[in-house]
């Protein structure tokens, strides 16, 4: 038990230095200050933190991500990204480079508006602040007490987008750097957005951003997040939605990079009809670990949610999944449906599944469920009985897992490409690895 | 002349609950080539773990005996080697593989069973020409091609799905392990006659199977009842009519 007995400021420290001091900065950054300096960072004695050890982060303190950066470095970076040649590069798109928004990387469409400004002006765009009231979420808090600059995504009513990249591009430095970038994208009643997020990056960092949505009355955010950072990356990221009446959120994360991922998500199903769709897939290995907690609450009647979390871990690599409705009084006819999929590819490969029903309605439908495995003895067996060799019958199957997962993903045509491709090729990496 | 299949002598065990259960007892079989042999027998005597054994499935330990495959020792073989080699088993129960495609999964396997043999592989139009001619003779729609492997299939799909990987494949022995069960009539024909375009002298079939009316389209060189992992009596296909009108009883008192 020596790793509980470690005090949480641990993890702190490595941030410590940069933290501003209380009331000489701005309301919100001085309250998250006080929060850490009171509550630190969480070690695995804290429920919520249990099967995600925050000393991968290391011991090197993080120094700031430099808003000046070597330009071919970036554009070199973005050229590395799958199917950039074919299809992403005529996307619109922002790119974000060190958590700064890149104007000359992007190429934003007349749809809808992205503006940028220092964090501690935020209050300009709307009251998000409000949020933030009663932070708790270790993460939140040091986004906040480190953030420095807010995107601010915003479509207008009605507003048909269609699809839109965001690239995140970090270049880690011989020297660990950190970044907290804020995001707030903002959907107007009936707007319609599909957003595809790719997180890439080279050397040591530890990316902590913070994405705060809000979706109108009738409006649909698709949003897909591929993470694809660098294998001594750890990432924290949190996610806060609010969905207003029959508006929709729905989305899928594919985690395939990175040492550590955590990724927080917490979903507010605000006002009748809303629907919040969040399904994911972790695939792993070596040393990697990757974590989606998340709370979905239902705040209002007749509201949707579904989640189906696949995890495929080989190696020594670990999958966790914390998922919590928690259901409203007055939420009636509530339909919440949770299901954990893991696929083990090693005895050493570990996956932690913690469902959770918190229920304040008698006439709702909750469900969740969870299946475990190895690869399929008998279905091995059936396909190297028809002259497959075994570790082509092993690619099919872990393939076959992998792109049926892609099912869960409603999204058509480039998106669903991108993420074939991205599956298939990591597979590929991984399994000649193994030979 | 070593015969094509020689089985001697083979014992095997399952572990189950900490317990081992002896399945085989030694059975004694040889089919030479060209021959279609069937073998009966009351359920749990052990027919589907002989059939297994043959294929590779490695569940099960043979504690003694041997088989010889064209002059090969089998039991050395890996699976995929011994399908290469001209082996095929027809599952009891095919099994479903969700999110693979029928049509790769075809093409995949004799593919990689022509590279065994030293043939060139088939791309993908000359593939699906083949695979469409061979649909058309088992009356199964193209669709299956596109369908998951098994998955959603009925009984009779699952049943002609395998006859259609035996065909593709062209083996020189079939295990087909109650191929016909489940099967109406006409399904039944349709497999006994892919069975049977397959007949030639180079061409040899181990039939697991509880019925005289599979037997009446595919006739059979021989006939083996088996019984408690062993095979107690062969005759000719007058013995399966035998069988179908008095059971195996009292062929089981007489052992």
């Amino acid at each position: 038990m020596n790793i509980s007995q470690k005090p949480c400021s641990d993890v702190l420290s490595l941030f410590a230095h940069r933290l501003p001091k209380r009331n000489t900065c701005g309301q919100q950054k001085t309250e998250a200050v006080a929060w850490l300096e009171h509550k630190g960072l969480p070690d695995k004695r804290v429920e919520q933190w249990r099967y995600t050890d925050l000393r991968a982060l290391g011991r090197v303190p993080y120094k700031t991500a430099l808003r000046t950066y070597n330009p071919y470095h970036a554009e070199k970076l973005l050229h590395t990204l799958p199917q950039w040649g074919e299809i992403l590069a005529n996307l619109p798109r922002f790119v974000v480079v060190n958590g700064y928004f890149d104007p000359v990387l992007s190429q934003i469409p007349q749809t809808f508006t992205l503006t940028t400004c220092p964090f501690e002006n935020v209050s300009g765009n709307g009251g998000k602040g409000e949020d933030l009231k009663g932070i708790q979420q270790p993460f939140m808090a040091l986004n906040t007490a480190l953030a420095e600059e807010e995107i601010f995504l915003h479509v207008q009513e009605g507003v048909k987008v269609g699809q839109v990249l965001m690239v995140s591009l970090t270049l880690g430095d011989e020297q660990p750097v950190s970044l907290h970038p804020r995001y707030t994208l903002k959907l107007d009643k009936g707007a319609h957005l599909s957003l595809l997020s790719i997180y890439a990056g080279d050397g040591i960092y530890c990316h902590n951003p913070v994405e705060q949505i809000e979706i109108a009355e009738h409006a649909t955010l698709k949003h897909l997040t591929l993470f694809q950072e660098s294998a001594q990356a750890s990432v924290l990221k949190m996610v806060q939605a609010r969905v207003a009446g029959r508006g929709v959120y729905e989305s899928f994360i594919l985690t395939l990079g990175g040492l550590l991922t955590r990724h927080d998500i917490n979903v507010v199903l605000a006002q009748t009809g809303a629907v919040a769709k969040v399904n994911g897939v972790q695939y792993l290995s070596d040393e990697q670990t990757g974590d989606i907690t998340s709370v979905i609450c239902h705040e209002a009647s007749e509201c949707i949610s579904r989640q189906t979390i696949r995890n495929v871990l080989s190696d020594h690599a670990r999958g966790v999944f914390q998922g919590k409705i928690l259901v409203k009084r007055g939420a009636q006819k509530t339909d919440g449906c949770q299901m954990s999929q893991a696929l083990l590819l090693s005895e050493h490969a570990e996956v932690n599944v913690k469902p959770e029903l918190e229920i304040y309605a008698d006439d709702v439908r909750c469900s969740h469920g969870a299946t475990i495995g190895a690869l399929d003895e008998e279905q091995l067996f059936y396909l190297r009985s028809r002259g497959i060799a075994e570790h082509e019958a092993r690619h099919m199957l872990i393939e076959a897992f992998l792109s049926d997962s892609l099912s869960l993903l409603e999204e058509e045509g480039v998106v669903r490409a991108l993420c074939h491709a991205v599956l298939t090729r990591s597979l590929d990496l991984r399994e000649e690895q193994q030979s | 002349m070593s015969s094509f299949l020689e089985i001697s002598n083979l014992c095997a065990q399952i572990k189950a609950e900490g317990q081992e259960k002896h399945i085989l007892r030694g059975v004694t079989l040889n089919i030479p080539a060209g021959e279609v042999h069937v073998i009966m027998g009351p359920n749990g005597s052990g027919k589907t773990t002989l059939s297994y054994i043959l294929a590779g499935r490695d569940a099960y330990e043979v504690t003694s005996g041997h088989v010889t495959f064209r002059g090969q020792d089998l039991l050395a073989m890996k699976p995929e080697n011994r399908a290469a080699s001209g082996l095929f088993l027809a599952f009891q129960n095919p099994i479903e593989l969700p999110g693979v495609n029928n049509a790769h999964f075809l093409r995949m396997a004799v593919n990689a069973v022509r590279r065994q043999r030293g043939q060139e592989e088939l791309d993908a139009v000359a593939f699906l020409k083949q695979a469409r001619k061979v649909l058309e003779t088992l009356s199964m729609a193209p669709d299956v091609l596109k369908r998951a492997v098994n998955v959603g299939f009925s009984g009779g799909e699952k049943k002609r799905n395998e006859v259609l990987q035996m065909t593709l494949l062209q083996p020189s022995l079939a295990i087909l392990d109650e191929t016909d069960s489940g099967l109406d009539v006409d399904a039944m024909r349709v497999v006994a006659e892919g069975v049977n375009r397959l007949r030639s002298p180079k061409f040899s079939a181990l039939v697991i199977t509880h019925h005289q009316k599979l037997l009446d389209y595919l006739v059979p060189d021989r006939v083996h009842v088996m019984t408690k992992g062993q095979i107690i009596l062969s005759g000719g296909p007058e013995l399966a009519r035998e069988i179908d009108q008095k059971g195996y009883a009292p062929f089981v008192k007489g052992a």
